[in-house]
């Protein structure tokens, strides 16, 4: 199964987007931060050959991840936190590490910095969001969840 | 199914490898087969062969299943091991490539059952002597980590060292184990040797004890074998040299070499010879290997840190893994060889990576160790023999770290640690030694490693003693004064003892006041001062005292006593405290050598001493170059288990029922029955023949003796000597005479030996006869047991011994000879082809007529030998004790051999040339030969033929092919005897021409079937076809131009039809051009002609027999050609060909040709070609001159292939190359 899967350089994700799935090497493990109903998160520092961008691993994922390590995310998404856009497992993803060191990876630029077209964006879709038609809204996610592609075009135009 | 018992331990997020989920599926697949069955071993065994005959993956699956199994299921791995040797088709590779697997890759993560079990199976794979175990022992070895003092290296080191000592003449003949286990357990001493603070001390004394009870013996008794480790080994031993143990033998090495071994001549020999790979490898673990090789070529400059970082906290992280950098350095210097590319991109560089692991080491011990081990091989360097790029980073180490102003401490540490190592390393060489650091620096200057020596020697940099100490030992290589000078400067200095390194330019630039030559150092050493060397000459510098000042300079640590971690020390009393002792080495003072170097107070003690004058002799590489493993023959526990194996496999042949003899003892009269019972509870083979012989005399006697006598008695024989029938009889054909003696005196050859004491015609035989056939009916092996027989006894007469075993044949059930003879030798090709090969000889010269050219019996044979049984017959053939084949009819044999497999077709036609037969009875083989199909053939006939001269007969042979253009047979044999025997093969084609075959091919061949003594030549179309095949392929113009061929195509020109003529218009040209001008009167130029297309060809790197360069100017036509464009035509199909291929078409108007063979670019020779050919083309024809054009045309277009321009003309480029 896990042949089936297409993988996207960091520097093609794009802020909430479903159904990645990436490879990277972790770079950082950061100190975990507690939820209030108890989880523990801890932001890592990830790259491949493209760039840099954080990742948010949860609990068992944080504890088991470390520098050196070569990951990779299947079915993950990236959701926008603080202005940042970070990498998640999420409920229906897999995390999996494949080996460690031996891959290429650029520390610049970081990806998490939204550009401004991505901002723009974002405003976009929360104004399409808080829009009375909003209902409707769960069409183009669908779109968007089927691959990188055709939510990446769209970016572009912008 | 249950549970799978665990192999590895990982987290939950890491993915299971694929090499473990398939040990996984393949235990799960062996575990279905033996659900089922009870207890029964065998039963076991039976279904576990029956399911690994079934494919070739069944067959994978059932060893990496049990080898699972022996890995984690302690209870039942014994039988596991025992069925995975038992069910072996490759003599266990896979199960070891998995192990090697385990081991390289998955060692850390093992859970400990799994890692228990591994080192049992190597055990048991050391104790039953299996070839492949030295694969899993060098795997076992790089797991020894150095530098490594855990619980689980400790456990590993001392397990493998029982094993080896436990067993060792199972291993110690192969001679490239050997060196590696030495420099691997030497390396590991050096560890346990070093005090350790925490409680491990007791512990790593007692299993240091124990590991130099181990290799000391070990290096001493295969000394020889060992020097193939190379300089590493004196560098490990130096380490050593203050242990007790070791002193005895530093002390041979310095005074007394030849002792050791009378290969080894001494010190300079060993620092002369480099290092052995597997062994700088074998200390290193697998996974180190792979990142450390893909750090150096794939991370660039500014990302490396954090793969650092990664590395020191991976693999550098404790107190004693310091001593595990000195392992990099040597393996990164000597083994990791960046390309050009690498090197000129952006990638870390090796300088880089090891000034990293210099810096970054805290024990100061250890960085003396690094330096040592990144300049050792300088110390011996000869830039013809060794390679530059061991040279490479140290010299950059010096040049880049100088460059930057924060690293400059350690380019001038490595600096003086460079001058004091050529001073002190080996005083009696000191004067070599400098001359050879001179020349590594000159050689990287003129390999261009580094531009100049000026940033190596960069003064301003260094204050005036580092200067001194740099002249003293570098001379004129480094500027004489002033630092500003220096800047300017390029050090390129003529070194007097650098003559070797040729094409320098010696540029003096600086003066070369002090030259401190070889001879002065020489002085040094030879005057009883050996202790004081280090003091350079007093010329260049104040004495010893300047030394503490570089010293307190240098990278190197602070200059106190080794730290905690080396002993060394101590012991290595300054050279103050002995200073002119003799040359009585202490060893001690010896280990010290380097060791303490960066420290030791009175600093460099002078070591050195230790090394005794009679090592001034020059190093002669006598080293023993490690031979080659020889793998050891299968004996012990393995063999026996091979054996069974076979046993195994033959029921897979035949079914020898089992029978209860005591209904049939019951049948037989008393005494018969007593003897048998006797026979069947004797144990010792000489009273069981002796009891055999009366059974047959029984027999003999017998009255009337009746089928079912017979029958009941060949029942028993064959139960109460199943085993013997069973086990191998062939002693092997190396064995002496007694030993074939031996392998015939079993109670089961008595029957033989009693039957040949009787004459031929003696009815006494009879009765046996009877017994033996039916004795063959149950067990078919007495068949070719009777041909062994006979092949050894030697109480019998030579001419007609075999006559017994005729007779043998016709008694029984179907009483050919033939059917008889192939059914044993099938099941002898099976059972044992040595000795099918060993009894080939005779059955053949006494069954000649049934087995010679017999593709049956042949095919058995080739398909059943392997290399070894090849020589042994093609050595009989050559001697005249073998003859395979007889001259007639030999093609039947050889039909049938073309669907035969590939190796069993080579086999063959070594044998068919190995015997002398005449070439002209494979000719008729010829026409059946499809060159796509049956390549081995075709080949080997090929060869065949160049062997012969040409001769009418086998030249029509060939012609009679069918000419295509794909085929190789017929155009190679034309051309290479047109290379030969031009005249020759001129004149029988020009008979061949002159003279066609009648008639179509069809009616040719009917003929030829015939036999006909005498070939006739072919249709004149098939033979046209083939010349014009010739022209296109192989453009062989100097066979075409022959005098003799251009009558006989003019001939061809003149009265063929025009339909023929047509056909082969453009063959039909080369002569047509001439019958032109002769028409013409030119004459002169036909003749001109000729050699100038010669020249052509020879231009084109196609050697002509009467190549000359004459003619370029005398052609008519334009020609261009270059060289460079005709080699690229002859792969075909690139732009070259089309460009080189239309060329030729204006060649092929027989004008032409300046033949430019140096032209660079096609146009230019065009141009020029066309300038000075169109001078001299007098009486160039319209149609040469529109043909020139075209050509011109075409080469303008570059690649545009030819044929399309002009289909008229679509084959008449003789130089085309158009073919697949």
């Amino acid at each position: 199964s896990q042949m089936s899967h297409q993988f996207v350089h960091l520097k093609d994700l794009r802020p909430m987007q479903k159904n990645v799935n990436v490879h990277f090497i972790v770079l950082e493990v950061y100190d975990p931060t507690r939820t209030k109903d108890g989880n523990e998160v801890r932001n890592v520092s990830i790259a491949d050959r493209t760039g840099r961008m954080t990742l948010a691993l949860w609990n068992d994922h944080g504890r088991q991840v470390h520098p050196g390590d070569i990951c990779r995310v299947l079915n993950g998404l990236t959701t926008v936190f603080k202005q940042e856009m970070t990498l998640n497992v999420g409920k229906n993803g897999e995390l999996q590490k494949t080996g460690d060191f031996m891959m290429v990876f650029s520390e610049k630029p970081n990806l998490s910095e939204m550009t401004p077209d991505m901002l723009a964006k974002m405003q976009e879709m929360n104004a399409a969001k808080a829009a009375p038609q909003s209902g409707s809204g769960g069409a183009p996610s669908a779109g968007r969840a089927r691959g990188g592609p055709s939510f990446s075009s769209g970016w572009g135009k912008t | 199914m249950t549970t799978i018992p665990g192999l590895i331990q990982q987290d939950a997020i890491e993915v299971v490898p694929d090499a473990v989920k398939l040990l996984q599926s393949a235990y799960n697949e062996v575990k279905q087969l033996l659900n089922s069955i009870e207890d029964s071993e065998s039963a076991m065994n039976d279904v576990l062969l029956k399911h690994s005959l079934t494919s070739h993956n069944a067959c994978n699956a059932v060893q990496l299943g049990l080898l699972y199994s022996s890995l984690c299921e302690p209870a039942f791995a014994a039988k596991a091991f025992k069925f995975l040797l038992l069910t072996t088709k490759d003599n266990l590779n896979l199960a070891v490539t998995e192990i090697s697997r385990l081991l390289g890759e998955y060692w850390a993560k093992l859970l400990d059952t799994p890692r228990r079990q591994l080192l049992w199976l190597f055990h048991e794979l050391v104790k039953s002597n299996t070839i492949n175990a030295e694969h899993v022992l060098h795997h076992l070895l790089r797991r020894m980590t150095g530098g490594d003092l855990s619980p689980l290296n400790l456990w590993l080191v001392e397990t493998v060292l029982d094993i080896l000592s436990q067993h060792r003449h199972n291993w110690l003949d192969k001679k490239a184990v050997v060196p590696v286990v030495v420099y691997s357990y030497l390396r590991i001493i050096a560890d346990h040797a070093a005090p350790v603070s925490h409680g491990l001390q007791g512990a790593l004394e007692r299993l240091r004890k124990r590991e130099i009870d181990f290799v000391l013996p070990l290096l001493r008794d295969n000394f020889t074998d060992c020097l193939s480790i190379g300089r590493d080994l004196l560098r490990l031993l130096q380490d050593l040299a203050k242990l007790p143990e070791f002193e005895r033998l530093w002390s041979e090495i310095l005074h007394s070499p030849t002792s050791l071994s009378p290969k080894f001549t001494g010190v300079s020999q060993l620092l002369a010879q480099p290092p052995s790979p597997v062994c700088i490898t074998s200390r290193l673990t697998h996974d180190m290997e792979q990142r450390i090789k893909w750090y150096l070529k794939f991370v660039h400059m500014g990302s490396h840190k954090r793969y650092l970082d990664w590395l020191t906290r991976k693999y550098l992280n404790t107190p004693e893994s310091q001593s595990l950098r000195v392992d990099w350095i040597r393996f990164v210097v000597t083994q990791v060889h960046p390309s050009n590319e690498t090197i000129a991109s952006e990638v870390v560089q090796r300088w880089a990576f090891i000034s990293w692991l210099i810096l970054s080491c805290t024990s100061p011990t250890v960085v003396c160790n690094m330096k040592l081990a990144l300049y050792y091989d300088w110390l011996m360097f000869d830039p013809a023999q060794h390679n530059l790029m061991n040279i490479e980073p140290g010299v950059l180490v010096i040049q880049n770290n100088l460059a930057r102003s924060h690293q400059q401490h350690l380019a001038i540490g490595m600096l003086d640690f460079l001058c004091r190592l050529a001073d002190n390393y080996y005083p009696a060489l000191a004067g070599d030694l400098r001359r050879r650091l001179r020349l590594c620096l000159l050689s990287a200057v003129e390999r261009k490693v580094v531009h100049s020596l000026a940033h190596i020697f960069d003064l301003a940099k260094m204050d005036k003693q580092m200067h001194g100490l740099l002249r003293h030992t570098f001379a004129d290589l480094v500027p004489a004064q002033a630092p500003q000078a220096a800047a300017a400067a390029s050090a390129r200095l003529p070194d007097p003892a650098s003559a070797v390194v040729g094409g320098l330019q010696p540029t003096p630039i600086y003066d070369s006041a002090i030259i401190v030559s070889a001879a002065s150092s020489g002085v040094s050493s030879s005057g009883g001062i050996a202790r004081q060397t280090s003091t350079p000459p007093a010329s260049s510098t104040s004495g010893g005292g300047h030394h503490h000042e570089s010293l307190s300079r240098s990278a190197t640590p602070p200059p106190k006593p080794p730290t905690p971690p080396a002993p060394p020390a101590p012991s290595a009393a300054p050279a103050s405290v002995q200073p002119d002792v003799s040359m009585e080495p202490s060893a001690a003072a010896a280990a010290a050598a380097f060791v303490g170097s960066g420290g030791g107070r009175g600093r460099r003690r002078s070591e050195s001493a230790e090394f005794s004058d009679a090592e001034m002799s020059d190093a002669e590489n006598g080293a023993g170059g490690g031979a080659g493993g020889t793998v050891g023959g299968a004996s012990g526990a393995f063999f026996d288990l091979r054996r069974d194996f076979q046993r195994l496999k033959l029921r897979c042949h035949y079914q020898v029922d089992r029978v209860d003899i005591e209904s049939y003892l019951q049948q037989l009269d008393p005494v018969m029955r007593d003897r048998l019972m006797q026979l069947r509870d004797e144990s010792d083979t000489e009273a069981q023949c002796e009891i055999m012989y009366q059974v047959v005399q029984g027999i003999i006697e017998e009255e009337d003796i009746d089928l079912d006598f017979s029958r009941r008695i060949a029942t028993c024989l064959c139960e109460i000597c199943h085993s013997q029938l069973e086990d191998p009889i062939f002693p092997g054909e190396s064995a002496d005479a007694s030993s074939l003696e031996d392998s015939v005196s079993t109670p089961i050859f008595v029957i033989c030996r009693t039957l040949c004491q009787y004459s031929e015609d003696d009815p006494k035989r009879q009765p046996l006869y009877l017994l033996l056939s039916e004795m063959a009916a149950r067990h078919p092996r007495i068949g070719y047991y009777l041909l062994y027989f006979l092949k050894v006894d030697r109480a019998q007469s030579q001419d007609d011994k075999f006559v017994a075993y005729k007779e043998f044949c016709k008694s029984q059930e179907n009483p050919d000879l033939r059917t008889c003879l192939f059914k044993d030798l099938n099941l002898l090709a099976q059972d044992d082809p040595r000795l099918l090969a060993y009894l080939l000889p005779d059955v053949f010269r006494n069954f000649a007529s049934q087995c010679q050219n017999n593709p049956h019996l042949m095919r058995i044979i080739v398909s059943s030998i392997d290399c070894s049984q090849l020589q042994t017959m093609v050595a009989d053939i050559m001697q005249g004790h073998l003859e395979l084949f007889r001259k007639d009819n030999l093609v039947t044999l050889l039909r049938d051999s073309l669907s035969w497999e590939s190796v069993e077709q080579l086999f063959l036609w070594q044998l068919l040339n190995a015997q002398d037969l005449p070439t002209e009875r494979f000719l008729p083989l010829l026409p059946h030969l499809d060159s796509g199909r049956h390549a081995e053939a075709t080949t080997n006939l090929l060869l065949m033929l160049k062997l012969e001269q040409p001769s009418f007969d086998l030249v029509c042979a060939v012609l009679w092919r069918e000419p295509q253009l794909t085929d190789p047979l017929c155009p190679s044999i034309l051309h290479f005897w047109s290379e030969q025997k031009l005249d020759r093969l001129a004149e029988i084609l020009n008979n061949c021409l002159m003279s066609p075959g009648g008639g179509t091919a069809a009616s040719a061949h009917g003929g030829r079937g015939g036999g006909s003594s005498r070939q006739s030549p072919p249709p004149l179309e098939q033979s046209l076809r083939h010349l014009d095949i010739m022209r296109q392929r192989l453009r062989n113009l100097s066979l075409l131009q022959h005098e003799l061929m251009q009558e006989a195509l003019r001939e061809v020109v003149r009265a063929a039809p025009a339909e023929l003529r047509y056909t082969f218009i453009d063959l039909l040209a080369l002569a047509a051009d001439d019958l032109d001008d002769e028409q013409a009167g030119g004459r002169t130029r036909s003749l001109r002609a000729v050699p100038s297309r010669k020249a052509a060809a020879a231009a084109r790197g196609h050697p002509s027999s009467g190549a000359s360069s004459g003619g370029g100017s005398g052609g008519g036509g334009p020609q261009k050609r270059s060289s460079s464009g005709a080699t690229r035509s002859s792969g075909g199909g690139s732009s070259g060909s089309g460009a080189s291929g239309s060329g030729g078409a204006g060649g092929g108007r027989g004008d032409n040709s300046s033949t430019s063979s140096s032209s660079s670019s096609d146009d230019d020779g065009a141009a020029s070609g066309g300038g000075s050919g169109a001078g001299g083309s007098s009486g160039g024809a319209g149609i040469a001159n529109r043909r020139r054009q075209r050509a011109k045309k075409r080469l303008r277009h570059g690649g545009t292939s030819v044929n399309s321009s002009d289909s008229g003309l679509s084959n008449s480029d003789i130089f085309t190359t158009d073919y697949q």
